[in-house]
């Protein structure tokens, strides 16, 4: 079902990426001032600039009701992500944000599912399905073309034809 | 088997019928021929019944009200209401709180109301409400209640003294009921399942089931209409189109539907408080209403957020709402990752800057408009630094952490200089606490000077509410009345002793600013064995530093003013007892 959107989702990623800084994404997030996950603070420009490109990229093709978000790999872990910076909820519809299946909630650090591993990895686009809907995902890279993170690209599909079967390849 | 009659200061735990408050069992009393109640005109009084058949059978039975008499005329038995307590597990108790009303007095009834129910309590309790009307006249008036249950009938005498007061229809002091939409249709079924639910009225018939039930309980329900995404709940704000200096409300119809009843009082008609505009609600201007953020920071964002504020302005005002006060609050938190900045309860300092669409949106509001249109900050952390600040004079609603608040006695002659509303940021009590830690909120705000507390989540029931409520009831004032066949909100034993505080305390706030005021406080300064320093606490060394170094270790250990510590929850019923004895001594027919 969602393979059907890869092209034009591919489309709205390339126009995106021309777009985002990824040295911006380096240095939205201020050092935290406890553990406290919920102690973030932010480099406003930086931060602003991230978030406003997101929702102009949601607008780019409105009709695939994607939301974008931008993910962090954890310093010297990029097995734990952590998101740095969402979209408009408003792209994807009504309800709640659904994240792909975490024990964590959606704005916490946490394990990075295989296919984000894979994309952090290999440099390369990576699509992951699961159930309600998917996500695809794009290494931004920062101006040393460095991974600083990821833009995600997620449908989310209320009727529930996500296919269980994960695909893979460039999309 | 038992059939008896309990104030409403005390529980009894349901599997084996002991006192819940046992610490205070000296003034406990099981009444097996009657009570004795003392109220003012215009107010609710109440009391327990109570069924112990010592075992946990089902019985069928059916109570009786007769009115009560007295020489100068009679209160109707209609006044009486009587409620089924439907009783929860909490840790190893069963203990009393949602309450399912009966349709009508003499009503028969079956407890346990749900023989296969989560909880199988042996004691079975009714609440009963009286509402005494304003026009009542002062003296002693008797009648009486009849139960009849397992085999068992009795007889109760109710004798009840009214005093020469009136309490006010409006509230002085608020307790403030604070939700976030949509958190009620997924406790309803038929909303749940309806996708036209926002447009069809059927969700607006229930959010105003909730609205009547706060007011009618002396409270206000204040549902945000956006979440931290800022995604505005639709039928929370008009339709909009347009952009930049094109931008304008295009339709009115389904908000207008949807708040007009409750903008000019007409959804409160048939209550026994009469109906008034809801004293309070939020508007939907956020981050990302009605601008996009995409626009934040350049005048095309601030273009928008004037003309469309413009247009409430001018839509409110020829609608004649104008009794309303209109809150723009920004309530995001950036922990959520969809802005950069706390607009709710501000630590870094940073953040600040968002307030300076307030400064920019001042310059727009029209001075001679009687629309009641105010900036609100709910600040907390940064309150010691915004009190004394360019805000204290820009924004005119503050709603503090209630333990922070207690370090700053001082900002509240500041406040009220400067025509502030100022409140208190509470939470409802753990349903194992004595009612106590809800009511000593009202007579808190008699003594530091606040007008209103927000309780921040009055309907987080949770999923499993029939067994154990989220928390322990404490984001819970009200249970969804589904599960009973009612498409609308049913009470909570808390509610209602919140309620009958707020009653004692409105009438004490009718004396605010007059000679007989310290009298007052020193009444409720000697109930709960305090001065009036009591009430406040020492700063800590901490608040020196910025708020965002606050760590929440320091903050477990910063001082907490406790005047309720060891005390019973009789003393409301003790206080209310006293003021009224002054009032009418004092001549105060108020």
């Amino acid at each position: 079902m969602f393979e059907q959107y890869a092209a034009e989702v591919a489309d709205v990623a390339r126009i995106g990426l021309l777009f985002l800084d990824g040295d911006a994404l380096e240095q939205a997030q201020r050092e935290h001032a406890s553990a406290d996950q919920d102690d973030i603070d932010y480099e406003y420009a930086s931060f602003n600039s991230l978030k406003a490109t997101l929702l102009r990229i949601e607008r780019i093709r409105p009709d695939l009701r994607l939301f974008a978000a931008l993910w962090q790999p954890q310093a010297g872990n990029p097995t734990v992500v952590a998101p740095v910076v969402c979209g408009s909820k408003k792209s994807c519809g009504a309800g709640p944000i659904h994240w792909p299946p975490s024990p964590a909630p959606y704005w916490v650090a946490q394990p990075a599912n295989p296919d984000m591993r894979k994309a952090i990895h290999t440099g390369e686009p990576v699509l992951y399905l699961w159930p309600g809907g998917a996500s695809w995902y794009y290494p931004v890279r920062n101006s040393d073309f460095e991974i600083a993170g990821l833009l995600e690209l997620r449908r989310f599909d209320p009727d529930g034809e996500a296919s269980a079967v994960v695909w893979r390849g460039i999309v | 088997m038992q059939l008896y009659l309990i104030d409403e200061f005390f529980r009894l735990e349901g599997a084996t019928g002991e006192l819940l408050e046992q610490e205070f069992a000296d003034e406990f009393s099981r009444h097996g021929d009657g009570i004795r109640l003392e109220c003012c005109k215009n107010e609710y009084v109440s009391f327990q019944l109570i069924y112990d058949p010592e075992n946990s059978e089902a019985d069928d039975g059916s109570i009786g009200f007769e009115a009560l008499q007295s020489d100068h005329g009679s209160i109707p038995a209609s006044c009486y209401s009587a409620y089924i307590e439907w009783f929860h597990t909490i840790g190893d108790n069963l203990i009393p709180d949602a309450l399912v009303p009966m349709a009508a007095p003499g009503q028969a009834f079956r407890l346990p109301l749900s023989p296969d129910g989560p909880a199988k309590p042996r004691i079975r309790a009714l609440w009963v409400d009286l509402f005494v009307p304003k026009g009542t006249g002062a003296g002693a008036y008797t009648g009486g209640i009849t139960a009849s249950v397992g085999g068992i009938t009795r007889r109760f005498t109710i004798q009840l003294q009214v005093r020469n007061v009136t309490l006010t229809d409006d509230s002085l002091i608020f307790a403030d009921m604070n939700n976030y939409a949509d958190s009620l249709s997924p406790a309803f079924p038929a909303l749940a399942s309806n996708p036209y639910r926002y447009d069809d009225g059927s969700y607006a018939r229930v959010e105003q089931a909730f609205h009547r039930i706060s007011h009618d309980h002396r409270c206000i329900f204040h549902n945000l209409g956006y979440d931290h995404a800022g995604y505005v709940i639709p039928g929370y704000a008009p339709e909009i189109t347009g952009e930049g200096k094109q931008m304008r409300v295009c339709d009115w119809e389904r908000f207008d539907r949807h708040f007009g009843p409750l903008l000019d009082g007409t959804a409160f008609e048939g209550l026994n408080r009469p109906g008034r505009p809801i004293p309070y609600m939020y508007l939907p201007f956020n981050f990302d209403w009605p601008s996009g953020y995409e626009k934040w920071g350049r005048k095309g964002y601030r273009t928008e957020y004037r003309r469309i504020l413009a247009d409430f302005l001018a839509h409110f005002e020829q609608k004649g709402w104008t009794n309303t006060r209109l809150e723009l609050f920004l309530n995001h938190k950036k922990r959520y990752r969809m802005y950069p900045y706390d607009g709710d309860e501000t630590r870094f300092e940073g953040d600040e800057a968002l307030f300076d669409i307030y400064q920019d949106l001042n310059g727009t509001l029209p001075d001679a408009s009687p629309v009641k249109f105010l900036f609100r900050m709910d600040s907390s952390w940064s309150y010691g630094r915004h009190f004394n600040s360019r805000f204290a004079d820009l924004v005119k609603m503050w709603v503090v952490n209630g333990t922070i608040f207690l370090w700053y006695p001082e900002s509240v002659a500041l406040m009220k200089q400067k025509g502030n509303i100022l409140w208190n940021y509470g939470g409802l009590n753990d349903m194992g606490d004595s009612h106590l830690s809800l009511t000593v909120w009202p007579f808190r705000c008699i003594m530091t000077g606040i007008t209103g507390v927000t309780f921040w989540n009055a309907t987080g029931f949770g999923s499993d509410w029939l067994h154990t409520p989220l928390e322990n009831g404490r984001q819970a004032a009200f249970y969804p009345g589904s599960p009973f066949g009612c498409e609308g909100p049913i009470p909570s034993i808390r509610v209602k002793a919140l309620r009958n505080a707020m009653q004692t305390a409105d009438l004490a706030m009718t004396l605010n600013a007059t000679e007989w005021m310290p009298l007052i406080q020193e009444i409720i300064n000697r109930h709960f064995g305090t001065g009036s320093e009591g009430w406040w606490s020492d700063r800590p060394a901490f608040t020196d530093d910025p708020p965002h170094t606050w760590t929440g270790a320091k903050l477990s250990v910063a001082p907490r003013a406790n005047v309720k510590a060891g005390l019973s929850p009789a003393v409301a019923g003790r206080i209310k007892r006293e003021v009224l004895d002054c009032m009418e001594g004092w001549g105060l027919n108020v």
